[in-house]
């Protein structure tokens, strides 16, 4: 045990004195009038003195009140008890509560646990610090920012859903800089771990690990997809059992919200099991349920969407490259126009060339020969050898980039808005992001200049980049819930509109040719209404599936590997001491010692009182 | 001061059909104290004394003076003359109360004077500051009014020594006492009237039955006692309370072991009530 304010012990030399001497000090009496003292003398306590001073007597009540001023100073020196836990001046708390924070465990879901662990963390670090908290899921938020509002930080933990996914990524670089701004900070993580860590990390400060969960038996739906066939839809449907004992579920397919099909499967221990149905053109949207409870029930339930919209429009300039439009001509859904075309396309390719203006709509930008407001281009690369990111991107799913060659490239410095996913001789050579509303992807060698076009890579990053540029046209890709759903909406569109699997529908608005769904918290089909300016309506839905795939691999990890300043073991542990105050018996004490000053003081009239009770109560008995 | 000032004419009213009903052959007659016999159809001789100016010359005994050369009156035993002494506390404690004691006193004494002059009783009141003033007959009753406002309250007034005086005077003779006796020798005060036919019209105000005041106190009166510091909470009302119960019980024990008649008068209280109904009801007085 320890005091936080031992000096507030000094105050007892202020404090005890007064007490004692208005026990010496005699009361100064109001002076009352009366006909005679005769029948008032027996009753008095004490003779009159005129001395202001009296001998100290033992009184109950002198006793009480001295222990409780005692009690309160020593309150008021704040004891504490050393636990498990934080103990710093600054407290960075980042607490995940992504979708496999909905894990059922015995005494709650993750994230209930999870919050408890954030709440007790947050009285610790409040223990003569500040506290930071920093959440992730389905994005990256800073509810507080060194706070000592011990309220507002319980209510921002509290209002915390299951949602999205767990990128420690940017969280740790938040929490590293905002540790690196004050003095004495500490960063705890409470997780269950199955989160995405930054590459080569090192935390400048202690950073502890608090990990929630125990389960790991989960089955998981991670891919649902509705394709189009020869004569009618093909249902595929991946289930992964991320458990450690092979389990037997019931997969049931719903169709426009009809059960159509009920099968029983057998899926081994870490095995992926694959389905497929085919389904009428007519199917709309499907539903994948696993019947049957586990760790998660979030990823128990999928929905995909079939591709009802027209084609997506590419234009591609200057079109002299006969890969592009080759690899473009044998993608499902993808129209070829003009760069001139009266209708805008959707996604123009910029082979080689910026043109001023650059064309509307999205843009993707291959061997660029001048900086653009997003990108700056300072020279050129020789012979740069391609390492992907480690991290996953769409773009890059089913794509082998590091058996390219590449025989030169330009030199590109990008903004603030571009995720690099592949970089060679020190500079990007593959970046994507958004930027007012745009997507761009910048391709940093031109295909002549490598052997991309004749590898198998080739074709699928071109349908991944279409897919990813538009989402809605490539054959009904999801997204997940939480996450907002950015929509390409053609240029002759006038009004758009949502429907969400709630039922509720509202209108959209159409910014630089995108339109913006914020909330995507309830999963299931998004359906969208389009009107053009010719009055024809148009008509596509997107599934929103609740979980990531990631995180549907639920088994909690006890350890984070995080490099630590004073060596990688700190950030596994938490035997760290904490400090946990307690005042609050204290405060009990207090006030029952108060409590029984005031019986002693009035124990005559108390027991006035009660004879008076009891006296009623045998008048008020029947004989 | 007329009556109406001290006694209201409702009040008067009563009194006029009222009479005391206390009935004691004076023996003071026996003793020459008067200067003239009363007329009276039927008298009945007692004695004769020396004739002094201003005696009734009817009276006189002619032949008895005629044997001795001297005159001689004749004195008769009247049926309702006797002497009342009516004696008033006017210590300080009496000038206290809402209303105040004393006032309620002085009406009462008035009232039972105006009785007893009513009925050719001869009236002695005693006050510290006319000592024994004599009064008789009704025409009496402003020199009677005009002396109890008169009285004035004392700080320290010696209770027993008034008493010790007053059965100097009236021993063997009808006595009423108005005081609150709020006065630790209470008893040596009545004691000292062992020898009066004496009556006790006890008046307390209603804030001494209910005191009004709490807190931390310190009670003073006004009859140079020591100050009495007292927290005055709930409990220690409740112990007031019953130690002035106590303390009436001694009062009413006392009097009636010694043959006193004891009379509660709040200072709050009717005294035409008090005259018509209780007085009544105690056969002191008859309609």
């Amino acid at each position: 045990m320890g005091l936080l304010a031992p000096a507030a012990l000094l105050a007892a030399v202020v404090v005890l004195p007064p007490i004692i001497a208005l026990y010496m000090l005699r009361m100064r009496r109001r002076e009352q009038r009366i006909s005679s003292t005769f029948l008032w003398r027996d009753l008095a306590r004490e003779p009159v003195a005129q001395t202001p001073w009296q001998r100290l007597r033992q009184q109950p009540l002198l006793w009480l009140q001295l222990a409780v001023a005692l009690l309160l100073l020593f309150a008021l020196a704040r004891p504490y008890l050393a636990v498990p836990g934080v103990a710093s001046a600054h407290l960075i708390l980042v607490l995940d509560h992504s979708a496999s924070m909905a894990v059922a465990e015995a005494e709650g879901t993750r994230l209930a646990l999870a919050q408890r662990q954030a709440r007790e963390l947050v009285d610790q670090g409040l223990v003569g610090g500040r506290v930071t908290l920093i959440t992730i899921g389905d994005a990256l938020r800073i509810p507080l920012t060194d706070s000592s509002d011990r309220r507002a930080l319980r209510a921002a933990i509290d209002a915390l859903q299951p949602l999205g996914g767990s990128d420690l990524r940017q969280a740790l670089s938040v929490a590293a800089a905002l540790a690196a701004r004050a003095r004495g900070s500490e960063i705890a993580i409470i997780s269950d771990g199955n989160v995405r860590l930054p590459e080569a990390f090192v935390a400048p400060v202690t950073t502890q690990f608090f990990p929630v969960g125990t389960r790991g038996d989960n089955v998981a739906i991670t891919t649902l997809a509705l394709d189009p066939g020869a004569t009618g839809q093909q249902a595929y449907i991946q289930l992964q059992n991320h458990g450690p004992q092979a389990v037997e579920r019931r997969l049931e397919l719903w169709c426009d919200g009809r059960l159509t099909r009920a099968i029983d499967v057998t899926i081994a221990a870490g095995a992926e099991h694959v389905e497929r149905f085919e389904l009428d053109l007519t199917v709309a949207t499907i539903e994948a349920r696993l019947v049957g409870g586990d760790a998660l029930a979030l990823d128990d339930r999928a929905w995909a969407s079939a591709r009802l919209r027209g084609a997506t429009r590419v234009a591609v300039l200057p079109g002299t490259d006969p890969y592009l439009p080759t690899a473009l001509g044998l993608l499902d859904g993808v129209e070829l126009v003009a760069p001139d075309a009266p209708v805008p396309a959707d996604i123009t390719i910029l082979d080689g060339v910026v043109p001023d203006p650059l064309p509307a709509g999205h843009l993707v930008f291959i061997a660029p020969p001048r900086a653009t407001e997003w990108f700056s281009v300072t020279g050129t690369l020789e012979f740069p050898v391609i390492r992907t990111s480690v991290e996953p991107s769409p773009l890059l799913q089913y794509v082998a980039l590091g058996e390219v060659s590449v025989l030169r490239a330009v030199r590109i410095v990008p903004g603030a808005w571009a995720q690099v996913l592949a970089t060679g001789s020190g500079a990007p050579l593959l970046l994507d992001g958004e930027s007012a509303g745009r997507r761009i992807v910048v391709l940093a060698f031109a295909l002549a200049d490598s052997d991309l076009p004749l590898q198998v890579a080739f074709p699928v990053l071109l349908a991944n980049i279409i897919n990813a540029l538009a989402p809605d046209a490539a054959g009904g890709a999801g997204a997940v819930s939480g996450a907002p759903l950015r929509i390409p909406v053609r240029s002759d569109v006038v009004s758009l509109e949502v429907t969400a699997p709630d039922g509720t529908t509202r209108p959209l608005r159409i910014d630089a040719g995108v339109a913006l769904v914020d909330d995507t918290r309830t999963p299931g089909i998004y359906r969208f209404a389009a009107q053009r300016r010719d009055g024809t309506r148009d008509a596509w839905s997107i599934a929103v599936n609740a979980v990531d795939p990631g995180e549907s691999q639920v088994a909690p990890r006890p350890t984070l590997p995080i490099g630590h300043v004073n060596g990688p073991g700190r950030a596994i542990g938490r035997e760290v001491d904490g400090r946990a105050e307690w005042w609050p018996p204290l405060a009990a004490l207090v006030l029952v010692l108060v409590l029984l000053e005031w019986a002693v003081a009035y124990r005559a009239a108390l027991a006035g009182w009660w004879a008076a009770l009891r006296d009623g109560m045998r008048a008020w008995r029947p004989r | 001061m007329s009556p109406a000032t001290l006694l209201d004419a409702g009040l008067l009213h009563l009194l006029d059909r009222l009479a005391l009903t206390g009935r004691r052959a004076p023996a003071a007659a026996a003793g020459g104290e008067h200067r003239s016999a009363r007329r009276g159809q039927s008298v009945e001789f007692a004695d004769v004394r020396p004739y002094v100016p201003g005696d009734d010359v009817r009276h006189i005994d002619w032949s008895l003076s005629a044997r001795s050369g001297r005159l001689f009156l004749r004195l008769f035993v009247a049926e309702e003359e006797r002497d009342v002494h009516l004696m008033l506390d006017t210590s300080s404690s009496m000038a206290w109360g809402a209303p105040e004691k004393l006032e309620q006193a002085r009406r009462a004494l008035a009232g039972w004077g105006l009785l007893a002059l009513a009925q050719r009783d001869r009236v002695l009141l005693h006050t510290s500051t006319v000592g024994s003033l004599p009064l008789r007959g009704r025409g009496a009753f402003p020199a009677l009014a005009e002396a109890l406002q008169r009285a004035p309250t004392h700080r320290a007034a010696d209770l027993p020594a008034r008493c010790r005086a007053l059965a100097a005077a009236a021993r063997g003779r009808t006595a009423v006492v108005f005081s609150d006796l709020l006065d630790e020798r209470w008893r040596d005060a009545l004691l000292a009237l062992a020898q009066v036919d004496l009556t006790l019209v006890h008046i307390l105000a209603p804030q001494e039955f209910v005191p009004e005041f709490g807190g931390d106190l310190r009670l003073v009166d006004d009859e140079d006692t020591v100050p009495v510091d007292i927290t005055c909470d709930a409990a220690a009302l409740l112990r007031y309370q019953a130690r002035l119960a106590t303390w009436l019980g001694d009062v009413r024990q006392h009097c009636r072991e010694r043959g006193i008649t004891y009379l509660a008068l709040g200072s709050e209280h009717s005294l035409e009530r008090w005259f018509g109904d209780e007085l009544v009801r105690a056969g002191i007085v008859r309609s």
